[in-house]
């Protein structure tokens, strides 16, 4: 590695390692044993196995970094490491990014990884017409060239630092060139697991890639990924021995009740999943920075963070957690003051009080839960909450596409997200000109320090302005038999990585 | 017998028809679509468009409806939006589960329910006929996802005996995929038993009361052939009726039970298909649900002649 990729490594080191001081790999003592069927219980089926053609995180975890790979990947500390690159340089100025590809690495299907392969894959991605997912990631590409077929050089319309962190997100993997009409169905690339089977509504099987360039790698002979909805029936097939992890959404409560059974244990660790309460900008009363102050003054945390996760998680106070590099600690801008929340109202000309819908996913239990605690709260400084449950597919429709309502509670899993407050149409329809601006200059500069300073002076900007009331980061949780080894401590990206998982009976 | 035949298949199309309809209205009617539920939040505006085109979404609703009926009628219910498979060869795959499920349950509610309640009514009165009564009642007051997690947490969770949830596949051996029915199956049949036992007990108590049955006593025949013979051939009518009603009653239960042991059945498919608003694979779960419970209550119709030849139909 040069200095520019050390650099970006230190990153997420500095940045992550002290505050996840446990979030490296965990490693036994002894050896890894080799072998095993590893079964892994997951809520939700994806609608697709591939990551460029849908965004649910049902489909990334499963086949992220198992299946699918990309040049750099995250690791569980946050910091960038090689994927399909060995090596790779990036100018001062972050315009252009070279990278060493790994030699002798095979697809799946047997097809040689070469740097046709990436060339192809990012034309997808710069391709409007594709639907590749979130081509935001990649605009500033100007053009992809390969010199050889083990070295790709990507040059950029402005300068992009970043670039390499956006490469580790799962919608940049890579499978073989001309695939990806059947990536969807039967998934091909270069990960330590070949896909197997997909019997659609039951589960997804997955079997050690002999082939894989780490021939340490992975431990385990295969896995199967099942999908089960009912939390209930998740803990269930744990106990009973039909599962050996539930993984993905593991709630607070179920964890109570697998910890204090022998032969199980908990992993429970940060997340980047930042849980608000998203305010509409730009509609009356909520254009009013009055009235979205008095919403975070009226706002107390812990007790929401007692109610919806039984005291799991971290508060939080404008749009970063504690587990991305550059979070600012902005808890302190608005503490839990009811009566100068009421002050606020009045000043803004509400002091008989105002009416306002909170949306609620229902699918998802903490933003309920966690919506009904914020109602009550606001209720007590005389906002009267009218709450409306809605259904997934309705709230991103509604809500998330045409912003047509109030406010609404949710978790914003993406990592290095706080870009989205750059977008006017985003669904908070946030126009804010000095943070578009800030935003803009954080992604021109390769400057370690200066891209620290400034992404402080966002997240300071977002929570003077009270754009959203930010809740609290969620916590991880992941239920295993006490002889599963080797997950993931930390949850830096939503990926199941079961490389170096491992079973030692 | 004919033109009630032909009367009875015309009913059948145009109750198929307006269920499919109705469903497309409703999908039509809910906001959503699939190309924004795949691309998910960063989606830009292109990529969106361009996923709408090839999903056929950008057509206009009367074009899409045209599209899917002319399919229809030649036996061709399109391809899944999000599965990317054939809507026929998914809800294939997926009666595999559901067939046998429903099969079983129904075996179990018969099994109990008919001679519990034959045997509540012989006992009218009786202690025997409060305790049967009585479990009856709480078996109809048990929600089934309720008894569905009890008899995991006691039968698979406890004792190990079953497994918790999960279908195996016809492939894994008829046993294995049968054991993983089994507790299933008992969750969704026992509501069912419940309420065929209260209904086979009614039923039973009103033949029982008619002056044949008083005439086949005196004549002195055995009470147990009277009870066979006489009583439970014409109760026969009636329990047939509500066996169908029944069956309908299972479909739709079988929607939870699925979700609760993780079967992948149709329910649990049409349940997919609804969050994905995924129109052409709603429409086929509620094409062949409708048809079963149209086609179930014909066989009905001409059971009833059977079992009671007074009843022709013309």
């Amino acid at each position: 590695m040069n200095a520019a990729a050390v650099r970006w490594s230190s990153v997420g080191i500095v940045g992550l390692l002290m505050l996840l001081s446990l979030a490296s790999v965990a490693s036994a003592a002894s050896a890894p044993m080799r072998g095993g069927h590893l079964v892994v219980i997951q809520s939700a089926e994806p609608p697709g196995l591939d990551p460029s053609a849908t965004t649910a995180t049902a489909a990334t975890a499963i086949v992220h970094h198992n299946v699918l790979e990309g040049l750099v990947k995250i690791s569980a500390d946050g910091s960038i490491v090689p994927g399909l690159a060995e090596t790779w340089t990036v100018s001062p100025d972050a315009t252009e990014y070279v990278f060493h590809l790994r030699r002798g690495v095979v697809f799946h299907d047997g097809r040689p990884f070469t740097s046709a392969d990436v060339k192809a894959k990012f034309q997808r991605a710069l391709d409007p017409a594709s639907g590749h997912t979130n081509q935001l990631y990649y605009a500033s590409i100007a053009s992809i060239d390969t010199p050889d077929d083990y070295t790709v050089v990507f040059r950029m319309k402005a300068p992009d630092a970043e670039f390499l962190y956006n490469l580790t997100r799962p919608d940049s993997v890579i499978g073989p060139a001309g695939s990806h009409a059947t990536q969807a169905a039967h998934p091909v690339g270069t990960g330590p697991f070949r896909f197997v089977e997909w019997v659609r509504g039951s589960h997804v099987r997955l079997e050690r890639f002999e082939q894989y360039y780490d021939p340490e790698l992975p431990y385990l002979d295969g896995a199967t990924f099942r999908f089960v909805a009912d939390a209930n029936a998740q803990v269930a097939a744990l106990l009973a021995g039909n599962a050996d992890a539930v993984a993905g959404a593991a709630t607070a409560e179920q964890a109570m009740q697998v910890e204090r059974r022998p032969g199980f244990k908990v992993i429970n660790g940060p997340t980047t999943s930042t849980v608000v309460v998203a305010l509409n900008n730009s509609r009356a009363p909520l254009n009013d920075v009055r009235v979205r102050r008095a919403i975070s003054h009226a706002i107390n945390r812990e007790e929401i963070i007692i109610g919806a996760e039984f005291g799991f998680g971290t508060p939080i106070g404008s749009h970063m957690t504690p587990a991305e590099p550059y979070y600012a600690d902005m808890t302190g801008v608005y503490p839990y003051d009811p009566a100068k929340a009421r002050a606020l109202l009045q000043e803004a000309g509400y002091g008989d009080g105002l009416r306002l819908t909170l949306s609620l996913p229902n699918q998802y239990t903490y933003a309920v839960r966690a919506g009904e605690l914020v109602a009550d709260q606001l209720r007590r400084v005389g906002i009267h909450v009218d709450i409306e449950l809605v259904e997934w597919a309705t709230w991103l429709s509604r809500i998330f596409g045409e912003a047509d309502y109030d406010m609404t509670v949710i978790g914003h899993a993406e990592p290095m997200d706080i870009g989205i407050y750059a977008n006017p149409g985003y669904y908070f329809r946030y126009d804010g000109a000095r943070v578009r601006e800030l935003v803009e200059v954080a992604r021109r500069s390769g400057d370690e320090d200066e891209r620290a300073h400034i992404y402080r002076q966002i997240q300071a900007q977002l929570a003077e302005d009270a754009v959203n009331a930010w809740l609290y980061a969620r916590p991880y949780f992941v239920l295993t038999r006490a002889d599963v080894h080797g997950w993931w401590e930390a949850l830096p990206m939503v990926i199941t990585d079961l490389t170096r998982v491992y079973i030692q009976r | 017998m004919q033109s009630y035949v032909a009367r009875r298949a015309l009913t059948f199309l145009i109750t198929i028809w307006l269920a499919a309809s109705l469903s497309f209205v409703t999908l039509l009617v809910l906001p959503g679509n699939p190309a924004r539920l795949m691309l998910g939040v960063d989606a830009n505006p292109q990529a969106l468009a361009a996923l709408e085109r090839q999903l056929g979404l950008d057509a206009p609703a009367a074009v899409r409806y045209g599209r899917w009926l002319a399919g229809a009628v030649r036996f061709d219910l399109g391809s899944s939006v999000v599965y990317h498979l054939p809507v026929a060869q998914l809800i294939a795959q997926r009666l595999q589960v559901t067939l046998p499920l429903t099969g079983l349950a129904l075996l179990l509610a018969t099994g109990l329910g008919v001679p519990l309640g034959l045997y509540a009514a012989y006992r009218r009165g009786g202690a025997a006929d409060a305790l049967v009564s009585g479990l009856a009642q709480l078996g109809m007051a048990t929600p089934s996802f309720w008894l569905g997690i009890f008899l995991i947490l006691v039968f698979a969770v406890r004792l190990n005996w079953l497994p918790a949830g999960g279908f195996p596949g016809w492939s894994a051996g008829a046993s294995t995929a049968l054991r993983a029915l089994l507790l299933p199956a008992a969750a969704l049949g026992a509501a069912r038993a419940a309420s065929l036992t209260r209904m086979v007990r009614a039923a039973a108590l009103d033949v029982m009361g008619r002056d044949f049955v008083r005439t086949a006593r005196a004549k002195g025949v055995p009470e147990s052939r009277v009870m066979r013979r006489h009583v439970l051939r014409n109760a026969l009518i009636t329990i047939s009726t509500v066996l169908v009603l029944e069956l309908g009653q299972l479909l739709a239960g079988a929607v939870i039970i699925e979700q609760v042991f993780a079967l992948p059945g149709l329910g649990s498919l049409a349940l997919t298909a609804v969050s994905a608003r995924d129109l052409p694979l709603t429409q086929g779960v509620v094409v062949v649900i409708a048809g079963a419970i149209v086609f179930l209550s014909f066989v009905n119709d001409v059971l009833y002649a059977y079992l009671d030849p007074r009843i022709r139909y013309s």
